[in-house]
């Protein structure tokens, strides 16, 4: 009763009785009336030890199964790699429009298309300006940064300080190759995520990053899955050839997507000249 | 009311639960990070994130079971008593999905991460593409609110009814985190298992407490239809142990429990005044009432928690006729002391 209560801040979290052993307790330590009744200030009784110990490994092995399945079965998420940890320089023609790129001469002496982006969700327009010109001179430049590569594909995400210098080797010019009108069904997603800076970089979780970046400036891609699972990206573009607004891709990332439209080849890049974007059939 | 209050109550039995908390959530997150190597490679960053969302939900799950269960069997009572640390620490696990989410997802661009968030998925068309993450926020914010006066000093300056009310936000909270899953992950899902497990947990929490309401229901009704003539009839004094009590609905919010003590019987109120918990299903410990959610204590003969402690309960009048025990329907003043009721062989009380 209350003259014999041992020390208590709160009605119902007092301390143990005094004398009684830690936690858990001996059955001499129950006051009268508690040995079969769950207080829990007081030495807990041994059929709820048991219960409780018994149900939380129950419930540490759901939960463990729970990890382990939400792993076992989740989608693919693709070959991409981000290489944050070794800074490279590639030189080549610069190219600003649509999206700012890199034109690379290979070994075997074709050339490849680098996009060129920021760290974070920002393009690099602001970046090569200074050093594109507006009279159309091929100009050559080297470009510092990280590499992000998938499937073959690469882009160059800059160093923050002043990674572009004028100068290197210029590849040689080709023309792009024209595949005519095309209507292709994949999904729109922000070309840096989904070539490997974010695994995954697509789906409806990755909406709102895909979004931001194509609001930053990323380019944005059209990818296509094949049965076998494999997949195709081109560029997607302005009917005019000039990057599509955020304001008329949005309603289109990270969901099915038939795009319709002029398709060329440059330097193996493949770009989509936009002229219709609709549910797929 | 508490004579003081602690930022948190510890006590051995706590800090033991605690400690085993802590253990069973390192040992899923150990397990979820060493299937993801046996998996595709998933950034570390959305890993951890999903590592955090989903253990915030299997918490969220067995928070929200444990009251319900708890009305099939005491055996609960260890889990209910420490319900509240189970409370925050799927608050700081969910917080703990949602920032790198934010940070993530809507972070390092030309947008505030807040206002990319809301303005997620805008504009979109049909239930498919609803904004599964400003759902998620939703959910949070009540989350955090509910753990932030996961405390007696809110309980009491907020009053029991109004704490009371704003904490079933909780059941408003599983919705929104059901629907955020279901318009987020489960929607880039590719094995439709996880919407199987999703619903079945989802089911688990609506059956659970549906079952329960049905069981409590059905014990109203059968007290209700012992009432006559103003008194309402207890039951027989052989059904009531030393130590324990027999509780009475007398309306919809209002339950007597009547306790047996050192040979007399006493009535208060079956609500305790701390969060509710059902003092019929207490016992007589060191001479007290005492809550079995908590450990709250009471006087039977009083309905006054023992000194130093203030908390008062209405008690009810009894009178014993021959065998039966009758209870009066009018609640006296919190705190009114009232005699013990003894039984005496063979006749009135």
């Amino acid at each position: 009763m209350s003259g014999e209560r041992p020390p208590q801040e709160s009605n119902g979290a007092r301390d143990f009785p005094a004398g009684a052993s830690d936690f858990p307790a001996g059955a001499s330590d129950f006051p009268a009336g508690a040995s079969d009744f769950y207080v829990g200030y007081l030495p807990t009784p041994a059929h709820d030890r048991r219960f409780t110990r018994i149900l939380g490994v129950a419930v540490a092995l759901a939960a463990v199964a729970i990890a382990v399945l939400c792993n076992a079965f989740a989608r693919p998420t693709g070959s991409g790699v981000w290489d944050t940890g070794s800074e490279v320089t590639l030189e080549g023609e610069l190219v600003a429009k649509p999206f700012p790129m890199l034109r690379v001469a290979r070994g075997d002496g074709t050339v490849e298309r680098v996009l060129l982006v920021e760290m974070g969700k920002h393009g690099a327009d602001a970046r090569v300006a200074p050093f594109a010109r507006a009279d159309g001179t091929r100009v050559a430049v080297q470009a510092r940064g990280y590499l992000i590569a998938r499937d073959g594909q690469r882009m160059l995400e800059l160093s923050e300080d002043a990674p572009i210098a004028a100068g290197g080797v210029m590849p040689p010019a080709t023309l792009p190759e024209r595949i005519g009108t095309v209507e292709l069904e994949g999904e729109i997603v922000d070309s840096k995520c989904w070539l490997g800076v974010m695994k995954p970089g697509d789906g409806k979780a990755h909406r709102d990053c895909a979004t931001l970046c194509i609001r930053g400036g990323i380019p944005p891609s059209i990818v296509c899955r094949a049965p076998d699972r494999s997949t195709r990206r081109a560029l997607v573009v302005g009917q005019d050839g000039a990057p599509l607004s955020v304001e008329v891709l949005a309603p289109w990332i990270a969901r099915p997507v038939r795009v319709r439209g002029q398709a060329d080849v440059v330097d193996g890049l493949a770009v989509i000249r936009v002229t219709a974007l609709g549910e797929p059939e | 009311m508490s004579v003081s209050y602690r930022a948190v109550q510890w006590n051995p039995a706590k800090k033991a639960y605690d400690r085993r908390l802590v253990v069973g959530i390192a040992v899923y997150l150990v397990a979820f990070l060493v299937a993801a190597q046996a998996a595709f490679e998933v950034s570390p960053l959305i890993l951890a994130m999903r590592a955090f969302g989903v253990g915030a939900a299997v918490l969220l799950v067995l928070v929200l079971s444990i009251g319900p269960l708890a009305r099939f069997t005491p055996r609960m009572a260890p889990l209910l008593y420490n319900r509240r640390h189970l409370g925050v620490t799927m608050f700081l696990m969910a917080l703990a999905h949602a920032l790198l989410a934010t940070v993530w997802y809507h972070g390092f661009g030309v947008l505030d991460p807040l206002t990319s968030i809301l303005s997620s998925g805008v504009p979109f068309e049909g239930a498919v593409q609803l904004p599964f993450q400003p759902i998620g926020l939703a959910a949070l914010a009540i989350l955090f609110a509910m753990a932030a006066t996961s405390h007696d000093f809110w309980l009491r300056n907020l009053s029991p009814r109004v704490w009371k009310a704003m904490h079933l936000c909780v059941y408003l909270a599983f919705a929104l985190v059901v629907a955020h899953v279901a318009f987020g992950a489960l929607q880039d899902a590719v094995w439709p298992g996880y919407a199987v497990i999703t619903a079945i947990a989802a089911a688990w929490v609506v059956g659970i407490h549906l079952a329960a309401g049905v069981k409590e229901l059905r014990a109203d009704r059968r007290a209700r239809a012992l009432a006559a003539d103003g008194w309402v009839r207890v039951g027989e004094v052989g059904e009531i142990d030393e130590g324990r009590a027999k509780a009475v609905k007398l309306g919809p919010a209002r339950t007597v429990a009547v306790f047996r003590h050192a040979g007399g019987f006493s009535a208060i109120s079956g609500v305790c005044a701390h969060q509710g918990g059902p003092l019929a299903e207490g016992r007589i410990v060191d001479g007290c009432v005492t809550c079995p959610w908590h450990g709250y204590q009471y006087l039977a003969e009083s309905g006054q928690s023992p000194p130093p402690f203030t908390e008062r309960i209405p008690t009810y009048e009894l009178r014993i006729e021959g065998r039966t025990i009758f209870v009066s329907p009018r609640p006296n003043a919190p705190g009114t002391p009232v005699p013990p009721c003894v039984a005496r062989e063979g006749g009135a009380a």
